[in-house]
């Protein structure tokens, strides 16, 4: 099947994208808890240990390419952050500094299951060099190419591929064809494993499915035949990759700690749309009050949005953190456990400071200057924004429920551009009422429930009646949620919160500087 | 566009504006709101508030904890509506109350009452022999015992929000809870290091749906929150199940059993929240007065609520 002669056009190396964050073995795991919140949608990006191994297939690349007396001339990705990034860091080592986003080579194993990154979402993604969007939408798949019977008459390899492709991406063919260049030239395309899979069962002797699974950042070569076909030249597993262990992966911590400053390790300048996110690699620090509760998943979001977030458990933890988060748990246990172990009068201290604080359902309870349906004897609060709040307004948890929330219209931008953002209420509070200077972000329409009244009449169910309820609001520095963004697959309050947070800080550096976050 | 999407695919009734209850996202949410905490069984109103005073998470409505049904014997029930509404009204945190495995209409009659969670447990008589409650029915999110990761996995199959260990209730001797905790651990590491290759043979002895052994290996834990139950009896217990890589825990007779049980559900909740540092157990753990006597023997007690439902 290989040819070692020059065929008639040019070589274009297919390559898997790097091990991505949210892969069992890769150690790292920020994202892997996504896969229980449902956010297995998101577009995932590649981990530390991801960068080696693209720099190492880089160095095969250039190997092959000298025995194959070609250059690379361009690096096309798809539009997937897992594969940007892979391409920009094998790109730079080929002394390219731009990569060519093509979305025809994404990949369509289940359509419905992905959040298909579009053009916004990806020219943000430069950060560690240039992305340029290849602006051609993928035609429909003229499925009647690709029968049985032109695969009979014609190069046989080649249409098994071709068919193949076609059957779950058959546009990322169109991709690799206009790709190929004159004789000499080559093309390296950076896509995902099931394009890569057809390939390989292909190059090992076609129908049976037992070809081996692609690796994270194997190569496939092919080359335009001279009588018009194609030939495919090798397949090569990533042999350098020890996907378990990743013991033959080990570097110097001096090495990994250079290749953890290179900027497309920071999700948040890819994530970001132009002026709404954070600024890439931000090096605020956010620190999460880890006394009861939710806390982990805040850490996450904090952490993909890239800021540093820390758990805040003891006093000395307040040290140098630029901002705070009072999680979701059990206000009541929260306050109790804060006060017994003197931290309430730490936290009080910070939410004192003005600098920024986000309370999430407890954390907003515990935030307010006044709670209503707290437990007998009352309940200690922060009195950190003006604010009245309900404790469990909607009922017990039966009557706990996931809606959309409806942001107003001049928080949308700052939120992504989204009118509606998911919302998931868990024993939810409620906020009664806002003060002056405090600013509704987002309205929910649920049903009010009396879970007290309801036990104390011994009627069957409560009275439920309809309203519009305010479920999220800001003052200067501060922010409230009655319900759980870090439940939920969008990461915009988290994104909100850090920018609010880098403006407080820059607020603070100016001098005189007023914080308008 | 990401964000619209992203809101699509998790709350699909939230486009149509009526909200969605009972997702799964909800009951384990639910869950994941109580971590780091500890939820205490009491019998009265009056012992509610204390727990709630001692910074219980949530607390167990039930007519006897189970120290008192090993004494007893005799068949036992799901609680007296009348005490669980009680409990309700005097109390802001959730309650949660027991329901006989496989007795799932007194799971509808808890739901219908409205408490925040359901434990299907093996503390209380068996009422089906062979099927657990179908979960996935209810609103109210369940909570269920497992020794071992088979046994989990099938109760989140069933449609369980949240897991703890059997142990062994009753007893004040945490011994069984550690074994179940480790076997748990030992196991999903066993998955985890194995050939993808063999977890086809490995979901079929441990008797788990392929699907969740699988995303149990991606995972590294559980898919939903883990808690520690059956036999606590001191901050020490609570530290210890809590390095072990548990959630959270649950305190059945060993707050209200014990000499003083303000001081003692204080105490094991400073642990949880302070579980790593030892000078904070200590302090915690000073002068706490007498705790539950329990069972020095487990294997040789006539009962043994570890063996039911499996």
């Amino acid at each position: 099947m290989a040819s070692a002669a020059a065929g008639a056009g040019g070589y274009v190396y297919i390559m898997r994208h790097s091990e991505r964050q949210d892969d069992g073995f890769c150690g790292e795991g920020s994202f892997a808890h996504l896969r229980e919140t449902g956010g297995h949608n998101t577009d995932i990006p590649i981990t530390r240990r991801g960068i080696v191994l693209a720099e190492r297939a880089a160095a095969r690349l250039l190997r092959e390419c000298s025995e194959r007396g070609c250059t690379i001339e361009v690096v096309v990705s798809s539009p997937y952050l897992r594969c940007i990034q892979t391409s920009l860091v094998v790109a730079k080592l080929l002394g390219k500094d731009a990569v060519v986003v093509d979305a025809r080579l994404r990949e369509f194993h289940s359509p419905g299951d992905q959040t298909v990154p579009e053009k916004e979402d990806v020219l943000p993604r430069s950060a560690g060099g240039t992305c340029e969007w290849r602006e051609r939408l993928p035609a429909a798949v003229d499925w009647t190419r690709f029968d049985r019977q032109t695969e009979a008459t014609s190069s046989r390899g080649f249409f098994r591929t071709v068919r193949s492709l076609a059957e779950c991406s058959g546009h990322a063919l169109e991709a690799i064809t206009e790709s190929c260049g004159p004789p000499g030239s080559a093309a390296l395309l950076v896509t995902h494993a099931e394009i890569l899979y057809n390939l390989e069962s292909t190059v090992h002797g076609g129908e049976d499915d037992d070809a081996l699974d692609p690796e994270y950042t194997c190569i496939s070569c092919v080359q335009r035949a001279a009588g018009g076909g194609w030939d495919i030249h090798f397949s090569a597993d990533s042999e350098h990759i020890d996907e378990r262990s990743g013991r033959a992966l080990e570097r110097a911590p001096e090495e990994m700690a250079s290749i953890a400053d290179l900027p497309i390790l920071s999700a948040a300048g890819f994530y970001a749309r132009d002026g709404a996110g954070p600024e890439a690699g931000s090096r605020c620090v956010i620190g999460v009050l880890a006394l009861q509760g939710a806390f982990l998943e805040h850490l996450t979001y904090l952490r993909a949005c890239g800021a540093q977030a820390r758990e805040v458990r003891t006093a000395k933890d307040f040290d140098g953190i630029d901002g705070l988060v009072i999680p979701g748990g059990e206000s009541t246990a929260m306050a109790l456990v804060a006060a017994r172990t003197g931290m309430w009068a730490h936290i009080q201290k910070f939410v004192d400071s003005d600098k920024p604080v986000w309370g999430t359902c407890a954390g907003m309870i515990l935030l307010a200057t006044e709670a209503e349906g707290a437990k007998a004897g009352g309940q200690s609060l922060l009195k950190g924004l003006d604010i009245c709040v309900h404790r469990n307004y909607f009922g017990s948890q039966v009557h706990s429920f996931e809606a959309a929330v409806k942001v107003r219209p001049e928080f949308q931008e700052r939120l992504g551009g989204a009118a509606e953002l998911p919302g998931v209420f868990i024993r939810a509070p409620a906020l009664l009422s806002v003060g002056d200077g405090v600013d509704v972000v987002a309205t929910v329409v649920a049903e009010r429930r009396d879970v007290h009244g309801a036990a104390a009449e011994g009627a069957e169910g409560s009275v439920a009646t309809s309203e519009v309820i305010v479920a999220a609001a800001r003052g200067a520095t501060r922010l409230v949620t009655a319900f759980h963004p870090e439940l939920a697959a969008s990461k915009v309050w988290h994104e909100l919160f850090v920018t609010m947070v880098e403006a407080s800080m820059a607020g603070a550096a100016a001098p005189g500087g007023v914080t308008t976050a | 566009m990401a964000s619209a999407s992203a809101a699509a695919s998790v709350a699909p009734a939230g486009a149509s504006g009526a909200p969605a209850r009972g997702t799964a996202t909800v009951k384990r949410g639910q869950a994941a709101m109580l971590k780091g905490g500890v939820i205490m069984d009491v019998v009265t109103a009056e012992e509610a508030r204390i727990a709630e005073e001692c910074g219980a998470v949530a607390v167990m409505a039930l007519e006897r904890v189970p120290a008192d049904i090993r004494a007893d014997g005799g068949v036992a029930r799901m609680s007296d509506p009348a005490m669980i509404k009680e409990i309700k009204a005097a109390v802001s945190i959730p309650v949660m109350a027991k329901a006989r495995i496989g007795h799932f209409v007194e799971a509808q009659i808890l739901e219908a009452l409205e408490v925040d969670f359901v434990d299907e447990s093996e503390v209380l008589s068996i009422a089906d022999d062979d099927h657990h409650i179908d979960k996935r029915k209810f609103l109210v999110p369940f909570v269920c015992g497992c020794r071992n990761l088979g046994e989990a996995l099938r109760r989140v199959a069933e449609g369980a929000a949240m897991i703890r260990t059997k142990g062994e209730a009753g007893t004040g001797n945490v011994v069984e809870a550690v074994r179940h905790a480790r076997t748990v651990n030992a196991e999903i590491r066993k998955l985890q290091a194995m050939d993808e290759s063999e977890v086809f043979s490995f979901a079929k002895t441990i008797g788990a749906p392929l699907s969740l052994v699988e995303e149990t290996r991606k995972l590294g834990r559980l898919p939903v929150v883990n808690f520690a139950a059956g036999g606590i009896a001191t901050p020490a217990d609570a530290a210890l199940m809590m390095q072990l890589g548990m959630d959270g825990v649950f305190v059945g007779s060993g707050i209200f059993k014990s000499g003083d049980p303000v001081k003692r559900g204080k105490a094991i909740v400073a642990a949880v929240s302070n579980f790593r540092d030892a000078k904070k157990l200590a302090e915690v753990s000073t002068g706490l007065g007498a705790a539950m006597s329990g069972l020095g023997n487990i294997k040789e007690s006539q009962v043994a609520f570890r063996e039911r439902g499996v």
